[in-house]
């Protein structure tokens, strides 16, 4: 058993530290994780507060025989990623504009960092969203493919050729515009 | 970024890593890492709180619980009217042997308990006596006796309750309906003796049941109107007959009732059935209305028959030794 499932199993037991543990441990990927998708800090703080408690709710429930837990958390994150995009959607694609616009990014290190970081996010959102979170889950939250399958709850094959047509997307796009 | 295009996956892999390694990800904002975990405990203790509510009370907090019983109470409440209309649409033609006839039976009670006026009550339980007449009057022509000893209960209870509630209410409200109650009787008690030829033994029990139930409701009346019987040990003789506060029916002498029109009379007193009621011959009858007191409460108002406290006959014979029995109910057609 890994550290995490043994946290998480401490957790289900009423360990306060365990969870806290945890969550240092989580909060980083699963926070780059529903940026790259959401594209707006704020949203991305939200959620990934909501993760978190759902996943405190829900740690009685975590059986460590069914995958890691990491895969596990992020199966939360997706679920609720994919519900507020749903909602998001119902509102209209206005408000999300206005969110990345209205979005400030870290302060870059230097120009070509930031036209970097908007050329990914342009080409990001050009992406299937399928192929964003496979991506997202791989590169930023520093996942393996098993994990993602897990998480995504599809076969590691299938999540190997998703990530596969998203890189070669990705790759064109870039190309497009002038990256080399 | 171009030699990725067509290159294998572990190489586009690879470029893909490298390109997002320099991509600048904007870091945890600091209020989610220091008190993130802090919200995340208090939310899930209110959770943990709010987890057990009272049942009762989560039906009014879920609304869709509650459009659920709402329905559901709905889809009830119509299957229920759908087959109570249905019920009393198919009963109300049933006859006492049908399945049905209870249903009648009790829609016919619930109609009487729901109404308010005992004056509406009576009117009720008129019409639901004469609703039995029809019954047995189909009950004759198709020769069924079946469903015959129910039918004479739900007589009896027509015209006794008829009959309890004319005992309640004061004659000056009923005067007018004690007047039609007792026409209704007279014109009952007409037709079962009509009715009475060649039934099979289990019909003619019933009405012969019937028929001593109406005469006996019938001579309550007139003792509550004060037209006094034959029997009547307050009656001197040579007294004429009281009319009592009740209107005098229209020919409510009972001579209309009566089968001296035919000669016939309920009551053969030479008849060799055990004082059943068995219809007789014209010819062995004398057609005399004095006769008939025997066998019905023959009594002409002001008759001379009447007259006399003791109920003797025109010929002068002394009916109680013929087995006369005064207001008995079981007069005549009985032992």
């Amino acid at each position: 058993m890994t550290p995490l499932e043994e946290l998480a199993q401490r957790t289900a037991d009423g360990d306060r530290d365990a969870f806290a543990e945890i969550y240092g441990t989580l909060l980083d990927p699963i926070y780059r994780y529903l940026y790259w998708n959401m594209w707006s800090r704020d949203d991305a703080e939200d959620l990934a507060e909501e993760v978190f408690l759902k996943c405190l709710v829900n740690i009685g429930g975590y059986d460590a025989k069914r995958g890691p837990f990491k895969a596990w958390a992020f199966r939360i994150a997706h679920n609720l990623l994919v519900d507020h995009q749903r909602r998001r959607g119902r509102r209209g694609q206005e408000e999300l504009k206005e969110s990345i616009e209205d979005d400030k990014s870290p302060a870059p290190e230097s120009l070509e960092d930031d036209e970097r970081a908007r050329a990914l996010r342009e080409c990001l959102e050009g992406l299937p969203s399928k192929q964003r979170q496979v991506v997202a889950m791989k590169y930023f939250a520093d996942m393996s493919n098993a994990e993602v399958a897990k998480a995504l709850g599809r076969s590691e094959g299938a999540v190997n050729a998703l990530q596969h047509r998203a890189l070669r997307h990705l790759g064109k796009m870039l190309e497009e515009q002038g990256w080399k | 970024m171009a030699s990725m295009r067509g290159a294998g996956k572990e190489e586009l892999e690879t470029a893909a890593a490298a390109f997002l390694a320099q991509v600048a990800t904007p870091a945890v904002p600091a209020r989610l890492k220091d008190y993130g975990l802090q919200r995340v405990w208090a939310r899930a203790d209110t959770l943990e709180e709010a987890k057990a509510p009272a049942p009762a009370r989560r039906v009014y907090r879920n609304p869709a619980l509650l459009r659920h019983v709402l329905v559901i109470g709905l889809v009830v409440l119509m299957v229920l009217l759908v087959s109570s209309t249905g019920a009393y649409a198919f009963s109300y033609n049933s006859q006492p042997d049908s399945p049905l006839y209870g249903a009648k039976i009790f829609f016919e009670r619930a109609r009487v308990t729901l109404t308010p006026s005992s004056v509406e009550d009576i009117r009720l339980e008129m019409s639901y006596s004469e609703r039995r007449m029809e019954e047995l009057q189909s009950m004759v022509a198709s020769g069924n006796q079946e469903g015959s000893d129910r039918w004479l209960r739900e007589y009896r209870r027509n015209v006794e309750g008829a009959g309890v509630l004319f005992e309640a209410i004061s004659t000056q409200e009923t005067e007018q309906l004690s007047l039609q109650f007792q026409e209704m009787l007279d014109q009952q008690e007409h037709m079962m003796q009509g009715m009475r030829h060649g039934q099979p033994s289990g019909l003619s029990g019933s009405i012969d049941g019937a028929y001593q139930v109406c005469d006996g409701e019938r001579m309550r009346m007139r003792r509550r109107c004060g037209q006094e019987t034959p029997g009547d040990p307050s009656q001197q003789p040579g007294e004429p007959q009281r009319k009592g506060n009740c209107p005098e029916t229209e020919g409510s002498s009972m001579q209309a009732e009566l089968p001296s029109s035919s000669g016939a009379r309920p009551v053969d007193d030479s008849a060799p059935t055990g004082g059943a009621y068995t219809p007789t011959d014209p010819s062995q009858t004398t057609g005399s209305p004095a006769n008939g007191t025997t066998g019905s409460t023959v009594i002409e108002t002001g008759s001379p028959v009447n007259e006399s406290a003791s109920p003797v006959n025109e010929s002068g014979q002394d009916l109680e030794g013929m087995g006369y029995q005064g207001d008995s109910p079981h007069r005549g057609y009985l032992p």
